[in-house]
């Protein structure tokens, strides 16, 4: 059994005053008989000057205390498994975004989804198969179809702590995959309605949405960035307010040392931007402020100021000023351009290489241009007068970059390996393409700068830069911090250690990525010899998953699927507890009326 | 809340006093009376009521000489008869404070009690002594005797108010003390008197008084009807104890008063005078031609 609102259990604290009230002797009322005589001797109350009685048996005392108890636990609504419900299969999904975190349903809404989701398998009837999944940054199988509900409890145990933005769209694919593999599925969603506005598309089987957590205001460090300009550093930190206007106090420190602190009144259901001037020189900058509400992993952030070490970026191949200059002002790049007839060095981050090479370096990513062929990629001819006819905007490499404007005189025809994806495209030719294999990253560009108008365009400097962000063992631009369950990249060699914010540290290796990141704050990855290698700021505050009350995030049924609702899996049992209040009501009353004296008048 | 004995407007209703007139006071020991009247004297006397025989002696009245026993037995005897005196009734009312407890009050009911055993006696042309007990002393009345004594003693008895403490042996003593012929003593009363009422009771017997206890309690004083945290007050003494009344409480207390009242039966009967244990609310009238005459103190 369960309880739908256990906060209703603090009421049983009633029971102090009422033992009080029993202990504590009332006002006496005098009145008049004929004679002490006889009750002198029936009665003695050694205690009757003193204003506290000793608490005897006293059967109206524990009537009352049983009274109590049962409707405490009718107000807590306990649940308890109902027979044979759902009928058919079930898809148990978990949002396991950031907001789940919050605590204004205890212990929190993580725990209370993980509760009801255990609650609901409990109740499947026999032979029935469960699958659970988590709805969080990218969905994923916690627990593939089983009949076995005995599995859903450690499943849900090795959920990790909620990070990232719920991806309510994926999430509703995954689980319409995998409902359709099960028998009559229903699906059962545990969620606080809350995560980036993409509705998901309907759903083919029944679904029925369980809210979790309450409507609960939160204020939360949203942004916080700083960069070094002509006069020194300037910060930005921008305050969000998803509840009624309250004051709250910005605390700025960097290291750990308090520089700056503010006083902020903010309005209701906004955003409060804070300029910082000539923030200190250092390494990290926080911002924090004294919320104190539910989402507490939100209030406050953490940005990487100084690159700890720089990108050693070897240019090799046929010479070119453009890609020289580009690469010279990548900021945090030491490059070394190598002369034609040296041999390839080692121990470079990045190896850019300009044009066809049959010598490929055998360490370090690789930024090959106009390629020829190679055992990385295969190269059957070249193609002439191309342009970019299409692009895939989110990947990073082709953030702020626009390559549909450009020219092409001339390109190699490319055959890629499966770990490498196109990301711009000239019809069904890969012009730019990028991937991991087991040991490095590579990203290839069919053509030369020089042959194409490319160096012209101010995206040659933004692919530049991105390219080196993305091939560079400090992926993601200097500074900008990563949000929770983000995975932060481990360049290759090793091993490594990671330092958490908590202090607790992983020993890893390159490359590969730590995704574990659910906790915000700052972390360091150390060399063997303990030196920093590498920092990231995790940030926990967001626009979706920091507003705490429900946005309206349902996960929706088709036409045909809205015909058979999913029955609850648990059944509120507050009536005959309530009814068991109602006959200790009477019970006390019959005690009440046979413990006191028959009135045939007034006591003479 | 206390009540006063004229809390009704007559005392004795004209048609109990017509049945009142069947029935008389039985003396257990017979006295010597000071008129004469329709009571056996211990002194063989001159009605027409036969004693006993004795030897002839010179000077008898030879018409009390019993011929019939002569001529059976050559031996002359003379008859003996009761010599018929008047009976000293003696109606001893508690009027203390507790008295006026009860529904209707203990002392109305006393009232009523004494006024139907007065005139019985007085009927029978006994001598009626009316007395009230409060604050270990006597408030005596002139006696009465005449059938029309009756309409002064319902007049006493309807005025009374309770007042005062009860010291019951206190009071006994001082009437005994007094000086009046012995003769029927009936106390009328709670007997709520933490003294105790058996030194007065036998001081009454030592004077050669029979004595009949009439023991009065209201229902409230067997089964008190309290409940709760409560300052009960002494009506007498204005003393006050706190008590946490309860069921068990009561219980108690029920249980002390059953023992309380046998306590008081046995001490009566000790002293060979019959009790009865009457309660505020019964009827007079089952009181009279019942109970009292089972116990033969009416005949």
């Amino acid at each position: 059994m369960s309880l739908a609102a256990p906060a209703a259990l603090l009421l049983g604290l009633l029971a102090v005053p009422l033992v009080l009230l029993y202990v504590l002797k009332p006002r006496r009322v005098p009145v008049t008989i004929a004679s002490h005589l006889l009750w002198r001797a029936a009665v003695q109350d050694a205690q009757a000057q003193s204003p506290w009685q000793r608490l005897r048996r006293n059967l109206l005392l524990l009537l009352e205390l049983l009274l109590l108890a049962s409707l405490v636990l009718a107000l807590a609504v306990p649940l308890t498994p109902a027979a044979g419900a759902p009928g058919g299969d079930l898809v148990l999904v978990l949002d396991t975004s950031q907001s789940m975190a919050a605590d204004d349903v205890a212990p929190s809404r993580i725990e209370r989804a993980k509760q009801r989701a255990a609650e609901i398998a409990d109740g499947l009837s026999q032979g029935r198969r469960v699958a659970v999944l988590a709805a969080g940054t990218s969905p994923e199988i916690v627990l593939a179809p089983t009949d076995e509900p005995s599995r859903v409890k450690p499943a849900l145990a090795r959920l990790g702590a909620p990070r990232g933005v719920a991806d309510y769209s994926a999430a509703a694919q995954l689980a319409q995959a995998v409902a359709a593999r099960l028998s009559s599925p229903a699906i059962v969603w545990l969620s606080d309605g809350g995560g980036a506005p993409v509705p998901p598309e309907p759903l083919a089987y029944p679904v029925r949405f369980e809210k979790v957590g309450l409507q609960t205001p939160n204020t939360a460090v949203t942004t916080l960035a700083v960069r070094t300009g002509p006069t020194g550093r300037q910060g930005w930190v921008s305050v969000a307010n998803y509840g009624p206007a309250r004051a709250v106090r910005l605390s700025i420190r960097v290291d750990g040392e308090l520089v700056d602190g503010r006083d902020l009144q903010l309005e209701a259901d906004s955003q409060t931007g804070v300029e910082l001037n000539d923030v200190p020189p250092g390494r990290v900058v926080e911002a924090r402020v004294d919320a104190g509400d539910a989402q507490r992993t939100d209030d406050a952030a953490w940005t990487v100021v100084d690159r700890v070490q720089p990108v050693r970026v070897l240019l090799a191949g046929s010479p070119s000023r453009f890609l020289e200059k580009a690469l010279s002002l990548v900021d945090g790049v030491q490059l070394t351009v190598l002369q034609s007839g040296q041999q390839v060095p080692r121990g470079h981050d990045i190896y850019v290489l300009n044009g066809a090479s049959s010598a490929l370096p055998q360490e370090g990513n690789l930024f090959i241009l106009g390629p020829a062929d190679s055992p990385l990629i295969k190269v059957t001819g070249t193609e002439r007068g191309l342009a970019v006819t299409s692009q895939q905007g989110s990947h990073p490499l082709l953030r702020y970059v626009d390559l549909t404007t450009i020219s092409v005189a001339q390109a190699a025809r490319m055959t890629l390996p499966g770990w490498m994806t196109a990301v711009a495209f000239s019809g069904d030719l890969p012009l730019l393409a990028a991937g991991e294999d087991s040991t490095r990253r590579l990203v290839a560009l069919a053509f030369m700068p020089e042959q194409s108008d490319l160096p012209l365009q101010v995206a040659f400097p933004l692919l530049v830069d991105n390219a080196v962000r993305y091939l560079g063992p400090d992926a993601g631009p200097a500074g900008a911090p990563l949000a929770t369950g983000d995975p932060i990249a481990v360049p290759a060699g090793g091993p490594y250690t990671l330092v958490l914010p908590g202090g607790r540290d992983v020993r890893l290796r390159g490359p590969s990525t730590f995704a574990d990141t659910a906790v915000p704050g700052v972390y360091e990855l150390r060399g063997a010899d303990g030196r920093v290698l590498k920092r990231a700021a995790v940030n926990a505050g967001n626009r979706y998953e920091s507003e705490l009350r429900d946005s309206g995030l349902r996960p929706v049924q088709s036409e045909q699927a809205q015909t058979r609702p999913v029955p609850a899996a648990t059944v509120q049992r507050w009536q005959p507890v309530a009814l068991l209040a109602l006959l200790v009501l009477l019970v006390e009353w019959a005690a009440y009326l046979r413990g006191r004296p028959s009135r045939r008048g007034a006591a003479a | 809340m206390q009540a006063g004995a004229n809390d009704a407007a007559e005392i004795l209703p004209a048609e109990l006093t017509a049945r009142l007139r069947l029935l008389r006071l039985a003396a257990r020991t017979r006295r010597q009376g000071t008129t004469r009247g329709d009571r056996r004297s211990p002194r063989h006397g001159t009605s027409l009521e036969f004693a006993d025989y004795r030897s002839y002696a010179p000077g008898d009245d030879p018409r009390r000489v019993d011929w019939n026993q002569y001529a059976r037995t050559g031996r002359l005897f003379t008859k003996v008869y009761e010599d018929e005196e008047d009976l000293q009734v003696h109606l001893l009312l508690d009027a203390s404070s507790s008295m006026g407890f009860g529904t209707p009050s203990k002392l109305r009911a006393a009232a009523e009690l004494a006024a139907a055993l007065g005139y019985i006696a007085l009927n029978e042309m006994d001598r009626v002594h009316l007395a009230l007990l409060q604050s270990g002393s006597t408030r005596r009345f002139r006696p009465l005797r005449t059938a029309r004594g009756a309409l002064q003693l319902s007049d006493w008895l309807t005025g009374l108010a309770p007042q005062g403490q009860t010291d019951i042996s206190a009071a006994l003593h001082a009437y005994s003390a007094q000086g009046s012929a012995p003769g029927l003593a009936v106390l009328i009363s709670d007997l709520l008197d933490p003294g105790g009422a058996s030194a007065g009771l036998l001081a009454l017997r030592s004077r050669g008084y029979d004595v009949v206890v009439v023991h009065l309690l209201s229902r409230d004083d067997l089964d008190p009807p309290l409940d709760g945290e409560l300052e009960i007050v002494d009506s007498e003494t204005r003393g006050v104890i706190a008590v946490s009344v309860d069921a068990a409480a009561v219980e108690a207390y029920r249980r002390r008063a059953r023992r309380w009242v046998e306590e008081q039966k046995h001490l009566c009967r000790s002293l060979g005078a019959p009790y009865l244990q009457m309660t505020s609310g019964e009827a007079v009238e089952e009181v009279v031609f019942h109970r009292l005459r089972a116990l033969r103190v009416l005949v």
